[in-house]
């Protein structure tokens, strides 16, 4: 088995953490010193750090769906 | 706020209390990371030049990934060499208040859910467990052995042979569902919070296996030997249906900053 030790954060593949700030992190209710819909752009264009442009929409790793185990 | 404003304060996370022997990372473009210390915690923030990072150059990059992917690595950077520390809870993105005193005011709003969060990651670090399928000919089917290799009879021998390879096919894809459900169970069991995400696609995640578990583990850090010789069992169990397991981490608790049962009002998730 593979143990990735991420403490070196070159070793940090970017899905992985892209994936975990865009879901991620409490809300403090300050922040929101850009406005709801400024933030909601901020998560389309940290997904935008993943994804080929042309196809983002289709290949989007959304976060809301809980448990989809399937295989 | 004023977008004249010189500086923002930009908070990346929330420890205990203000410890001086922590030893404190760069943070976002250069800047220093001190502790910000209020009533039953301290946040670790940075002084940001507001003409750099301030909220109009959020607006302005919101779309940008390049700036995005710069904020977001010095932001993750400045956790994680924390959570090699002390316990953490991470703060989302965009963390930006306007002065020390309006953050102060606003962590001390939420006093009560910032310190269960707290108690909820105290003692622990994030796990990341993904499983990925290496080898569509796993156990179980071996059962197109000779019979395939022999050239179809007639149209319907062809057909039934198309069926029951189809069958086979389904029947090993529920053997291993089965058993990445068991891989789970087993990790959420040796662990003391488990989350379930969504598979990341294979032209995200640059990889052509199939990912068929994303998971995370919010584990106890003296037990972390205990979890990786339990995810190694894991991985025994997994590879003869030809399935690796790969494990991550230490994290800083990403996954487990929503309160059990309450989610914050700003929560988009």
């Amino acid at each position: 088995m593979t143990v990735h030790d991420v403490g070196m954060h070159e070793d940090v593949a970017l899905v992985d953490l892209i994936d975990r700030l865009i879901g991620g992190g409490v809300v403090v209710t300050g922040d929101l010193v850009l406005g709801i819909a400024d933030v909601d752009l901020v998560y389309l264009g940290l997904r935008l750090v993943l994804a080929p442009a042309h196809d983002v929409e289709q290949t989007i790793v959304l976060r809301q769906s809980r448990s989809p185990l399937e295989a | 706020m004023s977008e004249r404003e010189t500086c923002v304060i930009h908070a990346y996370g929330l420890v205990d209390r203000a410890y001086s022997s922590l030893s404190m990372p760069t943070g976002i473009g250069g800047a220093p990371v001190t502790l910000l210390p209020v009533d039953g915690f301290a946040a670790l923030v940075s002084e940001l030049d507001a003409e750099s990072y301030g909220p109009g150059m959020w607006r302005a990059h919101a779309e940008d990934p390049r700036w995005l992917e710069h904020v977001a690595r010095e932001h993750h950077e400045v956790l994680q060499a924390i959570v090699q520390q002390t316990d953490v809870l991470p703060l989302r993105l965009p963390g930006i208040h306007e002065s020390p005193a309006r953050l102060e005011q606003v962590l001390d709003e939420q006093r009560a859910d910032l310190t269960e969060g707290l108690a909820h990651v105290r003692g622990h670090v994030e796990l990341g467990g993904q499983i990925f399928l290496v080898d569509r000919r796993g156990a179980g089917s071996e059962a197109q052995g000779s019979d395939a290799q022999q050239r179809p009879r007639s149209g319907r021998d062809y057909l039934r042979r198309r069926s029951a390879e189809a069958e086979d096919r389904e029947q090993a894809r529920l053997r291993r569902q089965a058993k990445v459900l068991d891989a789970h169970e087993a990790m959420a069991h040796g662990s003391t919070r488990a989350v379930v995400n969504p598979p990341q696609d294979a032209a995200l995640s640059g990889r052509e296996e199939p990912m068929l578990l994303n998971a995370a583990y919010l584990v106890p850090r003296y037990d972390l030997e205990g979890f990786i010789a339990l995810a190694e069992q894991v991985q025994d169990d997994l590879a003869p249906h030809g399935m690796v397991l790969e494990v991550t981490g230490p994290w800083p608790p990403y996954n487990f900053t929503d309160l059990p049962e309450r989610v914050s009002a700003g929560d988009t998730r």
